[in-house]
């Protein structure tokens, strides 16, 4: 009995001690990166990789709450490293900050236009290989700089890093952007024909202050930055892939030409492709309910009729949107709805020969657009705010 | 020699269930994506209807030699001297297999996990525990292994229900349908088929232990359907998740794990690899020691199989050290060689002992 509790003391000891990692690193010697940036510096032929991380300052944000609240100091450390490569910038960070970065809670990877133009396959790489980094991150372009970017403020957030994560979140309320993580894209950027498609940030003047705002996406062709996309087109290719949350339609009223505004409740689409004597056609077939948002027109939506002439309208505001992605994509000969998946998916022996010609066979596809828009309720009043 | 011990149908089952799973759940999806691309489900449910048919062939060796080993009865078919070659190849390949389990073990912990933390520590803390299992009895090893089911399944429960909250997944990649050809994917499910579903010939040491031998068939077709099944689905799954790029994974049940997150509460979730991996990790490993135990007692006619199970458990752990060089060789093996070399071991010698066998008999 007496040895048995010895042997007990003995293997405590031990286990309570030998826990834990070989090589663990406490929270007082890393430095968590909340955002990346990805920039290129071009000097002649000489090509270097500049990473600028977003650090968390755990320090300052717990003082924040008490005393120490205000002032100009920020609550994250901006840092400028560059490489040879990716991995090398990462490294070169250690010369410059007293900590090693610590990638498992970085929200977003911001790649600056220049380097994106020259393709972000080789960027993303180690971002995909090394293991601590996770497929949730949130990948963006930006014109310009990605420094700049992540030197700005973000939404109402401390970390700006997070804000910009969590612009990427509250978008889909408008969904005038295309929101991707890292893993989505890489899949996509893995396809032969599918031309992936992400937000796209950019600074504006925000109380005398540099901030940041979600404008349009970017699309990718051939692992390259190919164009961008302005809201209206970024919501049309949304409507193509199902992916529309939410968001406002105006529409104008057939009297007066002032707007009422319709709020999306849900869409979904249908991408259904057809191979006729050798010739693709894609049927697009999208479906959306919506609610009576706010009126500004005076309409009287209250008869079945009037309701069905702005279901109409918002058909015809849907159908442009899309129509207006389709003209981008068709102008780049981008396949940035994944039609040549699709047709794959459908025609997967035909395909084989069409493949390698997608790119010059899919802006000449016959693309039918169908919407049926449905206008469900009115909200809590009934008529506009007008005398009868 | 003690007492043989004996095991009820239900600890063999689960014992081969969990020897099928392995690292199989892990290390599938991406062995199959290799080549079949996003057919690799198809590719092992193919092979596990192959494996069947191999575990009937071990299920009527057993059944012929009720109560002796494939070690043993090779002696009586094909005669001393060659009987014992044949036994110290089977020896052997169950060396060879826990070296390789061991390794994959290891790797995935240093590649996943803990970059800096040299292999040779991991290997030689579960092979501690597998020899210390082994050293126990098989009895222990089975009632061992029934504690752990419950913990493993519930852990790849959660994981195959959780995948499909995973954003972008999307079942609609799985398609188009054997788009290189059937052909491939039928020359994929060799793969499958010689691991894990083959190896269940090392359960040619184990059969003789049982109370009812003669419920083998039905008990290793059992696992290799349940298990199928189960790899199967993950497979299908990461395929859903990742489309073309889950090929590109080293192990991608784990990144796709990764991937879960649930209402922001339920995420970080590949702490469940990890468990299922160790735990069942080290079934497998001691299995493949004690069938390589168990063989060299009764090739070399030792009175008990204990004290050479702490040796075997060192050149165990230092052939896993020393089988590869890099990570590169080791897909390189195991999706290259180990098909065809493992074949020797899985269908060949038992189908050359059977054969011989029944020509016996006729004469």
């Amino acid at each position: 009995m007496k040895k048995n509790l010895i042997l007990l003391c003995i293997i405590l000891a031990v286990l309570l001690n030998s826990s834990g990692c070989w090589n663990q690193r406490e929270l007082n010697t890393i430095a968590i990166a909340a955002g990346i940036g990805i920039d290129v510096e071009k000097s002649g032929t000489h090509k270097k990789i500049k990473l600028t991380a977003q650090i968390v300052r755990p320090a300052r944000l717990s003082a924040s709450s008490g005393e120490q609240k205000g002032g100009s100091s920020s609550q994250v450390l901006v840092l400028d490293s560059t490489g040879d490569t990716v991995f090398d910038a990462v490294r070169n960070f250690t010369m410059l900050s007293s900590r090693k970065l610590f990638f498992p809670h970085n929200q977003v990877i911001v790649i600056g236009e220049e380097a994106a133009r020259d393709g972000v396959r080789p960027l993303l790489d180690f971002f995909v290989r090394d293991h601590e980094n996770r497929g949730r991150v949130w990948l963006l372009v930006c014109r310009g700089k990605a420094g700049d970017i992540l030197r700005a403020k973000a939404g109402q957030e401390e970390i700006p890093a997070l804000g910009i994560a969590q612009l990427e979140e509250a978008g889909a309320a408008a969904s005038r952007t295309r929101p991707m993580r890292l893993h989505e894209f890489v899949n996509n950027l893995l396809s032969k024909t599918t031309s992936p498609a992400v937000s796209n940030i950019e600074l504006v003047k925000q109380e005398d202050k540099k901030a940041v705002k979600l404008s349009g996406s970017a699309f990718f062709k051939d692992g390259k930055l190919a164009g961008f996309l302005d809201e209206t087109e970024s919501r049309g290719l949304l409507w193509v892939e199902g992916k529309v949350k939410s968001g406002i339609i105006a529409v104008s009223s057939p009297d007066s030409g002032e707007k009422l505004s319709l709020e999306i409740i849900r869409a979904t689409s249908k991408v259904i492709p057809h191979l006729k004597d050798g010739s693709v056609s894609v049927d697009v077939v999208i479906k959306e309910e919506g609610n009576l948002g706010d009126e500004m027109c005076g309409y009287d939506i209250t008869s079945p009729v009037k309701l069905s002439i702005i279901e109409k309208r918002q058909s015809e505001v849907i159908k442009k949107e899309v129509e207006a992605a389709i003209k981008k994509a068709r102008e780049c000969k981008a396949d940035i709805f994944g039609f040549g998946e699709a047709v794959q998916k459908k025609y997967p022996v035909e395909w084989k020969s069409m493949e390698r010609d997608w790119q010059e066979i899919f802006p000449e596809i016959e693309i039918k657009v169908a919407i049926q828009a449905k206008i469900r309720r009115v909200g809590m009043t009934v008529k506009p705010l007008e005398p009868e | 020699m003690k007492e043989e011990e004996k095991l009820s149908s239900v600890q063999v089952f689960f014992l081969a269930l969990n020897f099928f799973l392995a690292s199989a759940f892990i290390l599938m999806p991406s062995a199959v994506a290799a080549t079949a691309g996003r057919d690799g489900w198809a590719a092992i449910l193919i092979a596990a209807g192959a494996g069947i048919l191999l575990s009937k062939l071990y299920a009527a060796l057993c059944i012929r030699f009720s109560g002796r080993t494939i070690i043993l009865f090779a002696q009586d078919i094909a005669g001393e001297i060659p009987g014992k070659i044949m036994g110290l190849l089977f020896a052997w390949f169950a060396l060879h297999l826990g070296a390789l389990v061991l390794r994959n073990f290891g790797d995935f912990m240093v590649i996943s996990l803990m970059p800096c933390t040299p292999l040779i520590v991991f290997n030689s803390v579960i092979m501690l525990i597998a020899a210390m299992a082994v050293y126990r009895g098989l009895e222990v090893l089975c009632r061992f292994n029934l504690m752990l089911m419950p913990v493993i399944l519930v852990s790849m429960a959660v994981i195959i229900i959780f995948c499909f909250t995973i954003p972008n997944f999307d079942a609609a990649k799985l398609l188009p349908l054997f788009e290189n050809g059937f052909s491939r994917v039928l020359k994929t499910s060799l793969i499958p088929m010689t691991f894990p579903f083959g190896e269940g010939v090392l359960f040619l040491m184990i059969f003789p232990n049982m109370s009812n031998s003669g419920d083998a068939k039905k008990i290793m077709a059992g696992a290799i359907i349940a298990s199928a099944m189960i790899i199967a689905s993950i497979t299908a799954e990461t395929v859903a998740v990742f489309g073309s790029n889950a090929k590109n994974f080293v192990y991608s049940t784990h990144s796709m794990i990764r991937c879960i997150e649930l209402a922001e509460i339920f995420e970080r979730t590949d702490t469940l690899t990890i468990v299922i991996w160790i735990l069942s990790g080290l079934i497998k490993i001691s299995v493949c020691l004690y069938a390589f135990v168990k063989g060299c007692t009764q090739l070399f006619a030792l009175k008990d199989y204990r004290p050479i199970v702490i040796p075997s458990g060192i050149i165990m752990t230092a052939l896993s050290i020393l089988v590869y060089e890099n990570v590169i060789e080791q897909t390189e093996f195991a999706s290259k060689i180990w098909p065809f070399y493992s074949l020797v071991f899985e269908l060949l010698l038992p189908l050359m002992l059977i054969t011989l066998d029944s020509v016996k008999k006729v004469f």
